[in-house]
C-alpha cells in the first residue's frame, strides 16, 4: 500500500555559492521528503530556487521548517519559505504559444507586453529576459514568454493585440505556436 | 567593387518585407554588391539585399569554402528565391552580421528544394540552413524571431568572425 503523501512547496533566494542544493536535499531527504518538481537558477550571482516536494502524511513539519531555517542561516540565504500546496495535481494551464518580443532596450516593454497579455485573460506560464549589450549599438532586449490562451480568444486576435503592442513600443513582436513534437 | 555597410538591427530594412523583382527586371547593383559585400566579411556564407539596404528579393549563399559544409550548390545568387518544398528538421546554431554580438540556437528544415528566378535546385545541411536563413530576411525575420528559449538558446559572442 502506498503511504498517503502531503506536498509542500518551498521556495528561496540568496546570494549565490557552492552547496545550496546539497544541503537544502539533504535536510529534505532526512525528513524522507521527496523532491518532486524543481526549478532553480542564477542571475547575475542572484540565486533562487522553487521546489515541490511529497513529504509522508505524519511529517514533522514543524522540525522541517526548522531544519530548513537553519539550513538557510548557514547559507546566508535572504529568504525561505515552506508552505503547503493545496492541490497538488492542479498544474496549471498548459502552454500553448511563445511569444518573442525584442528591441532596442527601453523602461516598459515587458509591463505593455504582460498588460495586454492580462487584458485578454492570457496566462503567462515561463517569462525570461535579457538584457543584451552590444559594444558599439544599442542595447538590445529580448523578452520571450509561453502563454496559455483562454477558451475563445484565437491566436490571431492576440497576435494582432501584440502588434498594437509593438507598434506602440517600437519593438517586435512574434506569437508562434509551441512546438509539440511527438517523437 | 562596391562593399556597402551591412545594416544592424534596430534598422527598420532588415524589418520589412522585400518586394519582387519584376519579370526582365534587371537585379541592378545589388546582386553583385551583395557578393562584393559578402567577400568583404572572412567567414560569411550568405547575405540578403536588405542587409545591405536594397529592399528587393535578392539573396547570396556561397558555403563551399565552410567546414559545416558537406554539400554546396558553389556561389549561388537568388532572385525571387521561393522555398517549394521542406524536409527534416534540425536545430543548429546561427549568427548574423545584422545581430553580430549574439548567436542562438534555431530549428530548420534539413532538405529543401527552391525555385529561383532561372533556377531551381535542392539543398541539404548546412547550406539550406544558410539559404532558408537568408530568405527569411527578404520577409523581414530575423533568426531571434524562430528561436524557442531565451535562456537556453540564444548566446552572446564577442567577436564576430
Amino acid at each position: 500500500m502506498l503511504a498517503r503523501v502531503r506536498h509542500l512547496a518551498v521556495s528561496a533566494i540568496g546570494r549565490d555559492r557552492p552547496g545550496i542544493v546539497a544541503e537544502i536535499s539533504g535536510v529534505l531527504l532526512r525528513h524522507e521528503a521527496n523532491l518532486e518538481d524543481s526549478q532553480m537558477t542564477i542571475l547575475r550571482g542572484h540565486f533562487a530556487m522553487m521546489l515541490v516536494l511529497a513529504a509522508p502524511d505524519d511529517v514533522d513539519r514543524e522540525a522541517l521548517a526548522a531544519d530548513l531555517d537553519t539550513a538557510a542561516t548557514a547559507l546566508e540565504l535572504e529568504a525561505l519559505a515552506l508552505r503547503d500546496l493545496g492541490d497538488p495535481s492542479a498544474s496549471g494551464p498548459e502552454p500553448s504559444h511563445m511569444v518573442t518580443v525584442y528591441g532596442v532596450d527601453h523602461p516598459g516593454i515587458v509591463h505593455a507586453a504582460a498588460t495586454a497579455l492580462a487584458e485578454r485573460s492570457v496566462d503567462i506560464t515561463d517569462l525570461n529576459t535579457r538584457l543584451l549589450e552590444d559594444d558599439d549599438g544599442d542595447p538590445l532586449y529580448v523578452l520571450m514568454m509561453e502563454v496559455a490562451l483562454p477558451p475563445g480568444l484565437t491566436p490571431d486576435e492576440l497576435e494582432q493585440e501584440l502588434g498594437g503592442v509593438g507598434r506602440a513600443e517600437g519593438v517586435e513582436v512574434t506569437l508562434r505556436e509551441l512546438e509539440q513534437d511527438a517523437l | 567593387v562596391a562593399v556597402r555597410p551591412v545594416l544592424r538591427y534596430p534598422n527598420r530594412a532588415l524589418k520589412e518585407v522585400c518586394r519582387a523583382l519584376a519579370d526582365g527586371e534587371e537585379p541592378g547593383d545589388a546582386a553583385a554588391d551583395l557578393l562584393d559585400t559578402m567577400s568583404a566579411h572572412p567567414g560569411c556564407v550568405g547575405l540578403a539585399a536588405p542587409q545591405i539596404g536594397a529592399m528587393v528579393r535578392i539573396v547570396a549563399v556561397d558555403v563551399s569554402e565552410h567546414p559545416k559544409a558537406e554539400s554546396s550548390n558553389g556561389r549561388l545568387v537568388l532572385v525571387n528565391p521561393v522555398v517549394v518544398r521542406e524536409d527534416g528538421a534540425d536545430v543548429a546554431r546561427e549568427g548574423c552580421l545584422s545581430i553580430p554580438h549574439l548567436t542562438a540556437n534555431v530549428r530548420r528544415a534539413t532538405t529543401i528544394e527552391v525555385e529561383a528566378q532561372g533556377t531551381r535546385f535542392r539543398s541539404s545541411g548546412f547550406e539550406a540552413r544558410c539559404v532558408l536563413h537568408e530568405i527569411d530576411h527578404l520577409d523581414g525575420l530575423l533568426f531571434l524571431d524562430r528561436v524557442d528559449s531565451l535562456s537556453t538558446d540564444v548566446f552572446r559572442r564577442k567577436n564576430y568572425r
